[in-house]
């Protein structure tokens, strides 16, 4: 019942976006649709490595990621106003297109693009359709949609996200937001898991391996960033500065190395002794994630071509993507848990059996 | 006439050995130490047995790494041997960032395993448990806990005595020194 009712109400409100077809709304709502689907990517991206892996601290956080996988669909409806409102938040789909190589502009324009949107999140909600079916998957299979989500994803993130300065390009930036996705995804599952309280203990047990991996994917997403910056710093082209410079003006560079940078360090810091202790993993998760969502405006809102909304606009726009997107994320966590008996006390029978089919 | 190294009980399992550990500090017994064939890490509680001093001596080691890895490429790039790359600016940060992010890392690995090693008197040929008899199988199926000598209330009778109390498979006395043959006195 939640699930029709999340989806109605925001494609009513995507429909809402569409005709009322101001700039700043659409910008707000593309700032939205980008955090929710960097959640949902990410944790298919974990939900893959995971089952990939056959590691232990999934089993705990494994209802709240399958479920937010599973909104994918939601996803795709909250796409809807990014794929008709094209022209007033991508520079390269507006009336002057900035210069830019035959091929790159043949690439940038708006019906490939919304092709390659379209097709994605198809692709995406197949995947995490896949990937959640059965209680145990095949490894063959996670590694094929961890191969899916690796390409497909640096696509998407380079399209929606970064396209909107044409000059930067690269094979490593979708990747970084992607990995970064999977640090929130992970942060935002674990922090459901301890408020819940299943989140075990025990030196060597799976909560502890949850913070090791925590570290992990947030260390992977400092680094990547800070490469990209080292790459740009050392090339110093003027088209490549440009972007940095865009990011340190009107306060830009406070919100990232006053807020985005210092979170995410402070949660590393917090992640890293031995001994996870269910308050300092908490306030890790939240850490990771406040940085993560700073960070991603930081990324995404000063190359609008048009509009800059208001941060209360911004807050409207969250305040009905967020609900609807926690509704139906609640209804598959519902759902999952009933299915297949409480997965999330239920211990991961690939955790448990002595042979962990690593053998072939 | 031999000192006393300790006097050691052997247990047939980590469910034994932690009971003992636990009836010994009740009973205020203080210096003791544990043998297993794996980690029992309640054991190691019980010991007081704590990882924090190694992560301090690496933390301290990586700070120390990574300020002379800076501290090297800034004296070389700003002091030694001045060079304009395309007019970026002679101490040039973030360039320095990687380089004293793995020589941080190596200095800490490094410093960890040293420390690790120093604070357990390790590298050591000989310890005086290796004399007890039965005490290879401490690496294999059993679990010996031993009384040190040197706890403040230690008397090899009354240590015995409360060791036997606890049904182990056998209680011994640990020599300080492995006795050796030697020339008749």
């Amino acid at each position: 019942m939640i699930r029709p009712a999340a989806g109605l109400l925001l494609g009513i409100a995507a429909v809402a976006a569409v005709v009322l077809g101001q700039p700043a709304l659409l910008e707000a709502w593309l700032t939205g649709f980008l955090l929710f689907a960097g959640l949902s990517a990410g944790a298919l991206g974990v939900l893959a490595v995971g089952h990939l892996l056959r590691e232990d601290w999934l089993a705990p956080v494994r209802a709240p990621l399958e479920a937010a996988a599973l909104a994918m669909p939601l996803v795709a409806i909250m796409a809807l106003p990014v794929l008709l409102g094209l022209d007033a938040l991508y520079p390269w789909a507006g009336p002057v297109p900035p210069p830019m190589p035959e091929p790159r502009a043949a690439w940038l324009s708006p019906t490939p693009f919304r092709l390659r949107m379209v097709a994605i999140l198809g692709l995406w909600i197949g995947l995490a359709w896949l990937l959640t079916r059965q209680a145990r998957p095949d490894r063959r299979l996670a590694g094929a949609v961890l191969a899916a989500m690796v390409t497909s994803v640096t696509i998407a993130a380079q399209d929606w996200s970064l396209s909107r300065d044409p000059g930067w390009w690269g094979s490593l930036q979708g990747f970084a937001v992607w990995v970064e996705g999977m640090m929130a995804a992970l942060a935002a599952a674990a922090l459901v898991t301890l408020a819940r309280g299943r989140m075990p203990d025990g030196e060597t047990g799976p909560g502890e391996a949850a913070e090791r991996g925590l570290l992990a994917l947030g260390l992977a997403t400092i680094w990547l960033w800070f490469v990209q910056f080292i790459t740009v710093w050392m090339a110093d082209l003027p088209a490549e500065a440009g972007w940095y410079l865009r990011r340190v003006e009107d306060g830009w560079g406070l919100l990232k190395l006053g807020v985005a940078v210092p979170a995410l360090l402070l949660g590393l810091a917090l992640a890293a002794p031995p001994r996870h202790r269910p308050w300092r993993m908490a306030a890790v998760c939240l850490l990771l994630l406040a940085g993560h969502v700073v960070h991603l405006w930081w990324a995404v809102r000063p190359d609008a071509p048009l509009a800059r909304p208001n941060p209360l606009l911004d807050a409207a726009v969250l305040g009905v993507l967020g609900p609807c997107w926690a509704g139906w994320w609640w209804a598959g966590m519902r759902r999952g848990a009933g299915a297949r008996g409480s997965i999330a006390t239920a211990p991961d029978p690939a955790a448990v059996r002595p042979a962990r089919g690593t053998a072939h | 006439m031999t000192t006393i190294h300790g006097v050691m009980a052997e247990f047939g399992s980590d469910e034994r050995l932690v009971a003992a550990l636990k009836a010994a500090r009740a009973a205020g017994w203080r210096r003791m130490d544990a043998f297993a064939p794996f980690p029992v890490a309640e054991a190691a509680e019980l010991l007081g047995a704590r990882g924090n001093r190694v992560a301090w001596i690496a933390i301290t080691a990586g700070l120390l790494g990574a300020g002379i890895a800076y501290g090297t490429q800034w004296w070389l790039s700003v002091h030694d041997y001045p060079i304009n790359v395309g007019g970026r600016p002679l101490h040039a940060w973030p360039a320095f960032l990687p380089a004293t992010t793995i020589v941080a890392i190596l200095w800490a690995a490094a410093a960890s395993l040293i420390g690790m090693l120093v604070l357990n008197r390790l590298p050591r040929l000989s310890h005086p448990v290796f004399a007890a008899p039965g005490f290879a199988r401490a690496s294999e199926d059993r679990f010996f806990l031993l009384i040190q000598a040197d706890d403040p209330r230690f008397g090899a009778a009354a240590a015995t005595r409360f060791l036997e109390s606890l049904q182990p498979l056998r209680v011994v006395e640990v020599p300080e020194q492995v006795p050796t043959p030697g020339p008749p006195t």
